[in-house]
């Protein structure tokens, strides 16, 4: 290991000793190689064994590890202490959560939400399995991927300013991913899903910041997702007077 | 071991954290010139109206140097506001749109109507 080293910035809470939480330094030898996740790990074994952080995969696949890296929210795993050498790195739990410990937030309405949307496929008229299976094509499956990329890593949560304004607003990825089985073309849920999707804290919140789909590690766009749905919400409405009998869709 | 969820509150100036919110609000601000300039031009119409000598000094007040300012900020912002918009549409899209036509495409294509508009608006505009 050489002589450089970086400053790491960590902002520390402990619920069983602190009021509200503060900033903790530590100085780490320099590896061009690591990642932030490293370099927690390295603090953790070599310098403070009480910090608590999330990780699982070091790879960019689990969505654990994510936090806010000088003011941007990013996964651990795959952000380089290289590209911030030499200067000092901040790092913060995600925002826009409650911080349960350190760099671990409290993610239950996060799931509480993600269940609302009832991201699985529903089939309304559920085949006897000897009909077989469900036939879908390579482009019917390509109006969807994007949005099934998603890793619930939370960072377009934290990057949503009205998610800190109106924490009830079902927010990014919930909606990407209700999105998501909405377009799937062996799905029949859209009305389950319309309640949350364009209810009082569905797509009508997003005032289209963007943000979001520039933290998503996986390119799922959630914006789009979230700003088509205004676009379909709109049709509907429009619709249901021209169709009052066959309603919303 | 208890639970003791810490909530950080949200500043006033959230939006002054990030350059990305910052050009957000300057975006959602332009909507305020917008708006103003609107009020402008209402008056303006009021004025014509009212009969040749109210119309001149409504011109009159048009050429002031705060109101040529002012206009040249509403142009700026009402650019500033259009380029962001074209840049976000093609993102609105139905996804089946998307998925067959290109972004930069729809993108131009907005470019092109904002131009045939100001033409068929300016040419009206030359004929009176």
């Amino acid at each position: 290991m050489s002589n450089k080293t970086i400053t790491i910035e960590i902002l520390r809470y402990n619920p069983e000793t602190d009021e509200k939480p503060g900033y903790g330094s530590f100085e780490i030898p320099y590896v061009e190689a690591w990642s932030m996740l490293d370099a927690l790990e390295y603090i953790k074994d070599e310098l403070d064994s009480s910090l608590s952080y999330r990780w699982s995969c070091r790879m960019a696949v689990c969505g654990s590890c994510g936090m806010v890296i000088n003011g941007t929210p990013k996964l651990g795993c795959e952000t380089f202490l290289r590209d911030f050498y030499p200067n000092a790195i901040k790092v913060e739990p995600l925002a826009n959560f409650p911080i349960e410990r350190d760099l671990v937030v409290d993610a239950e309405d996060f799931i509480n939400k993600l269940e609302s949307v009832k991201p699985y496929i529903i089939n309304a008229m559920e085949k006897p399995v000897e009909e077989g299976v469900n036939k879908q094509t390579p482009e019917q499956l390509g109006l969807y991927k994007q949005f099934s990329m998603c890793i619930n890593c939370m960072l377009c949560y934290s990057a949503c300013p009205q998610m800190g304004l109106n924490p009830l607003f079902t927010g990014p990825a919930v909606i990407a991913l209700g999105h998501r089985y909405n377009l799937d073309s062996r799905d029949e849920g859209y009305d389950q899903r319309t309640e949350v999707i364009q209810g009082k804290n569905g797509v009508w919140s997003c005032t289209f910041v963007g943000y979001c789909s520039e933290v998503c590690p996986k390119n799922v766009d959630p914006a789009a997702a979230i700003n088509q749905n205004k676009l379909q919400g709109s049709q509907d409405w429009a619709l249901s007077f021209l169709m009052p009998r066959k309603g919303a869709k | 071991m208890s639970r003791r969820p810490y909530v950080r509150p949200m500043k006033r100036t959230w939006f002054m954290d990030h350059p990305f919110y910052r050009n957000y609000m300057v975006r959602e601000a332009s909507c305020v010139f917008d708006a103003l300039y609107a009020v402008n031009l209402f008056w303006g119409i009021l004025q014509l109206r009212e009969g040749a000598e109210a119309w001149s000094s409504w011109l009159s007040f048009q050429a002031n140097p705060l109101m040529i300012l002012f206009t040249v900020v509403t142009l700026g912002m009402t650019l500033y506001h259009a380029v962001t918009y074209f840049d976000m549409t093609p993102r609105v899209l139905p996804q089946f749109i998307r998925k067959k036509v290109a972004d930069p495409i729809v993108n131009k294509l907005m470019y092109a109507g904002l131009a045939g508009i100001s033409v068929v608006i300016l040419a009206a505009a030359a004929m009176v």
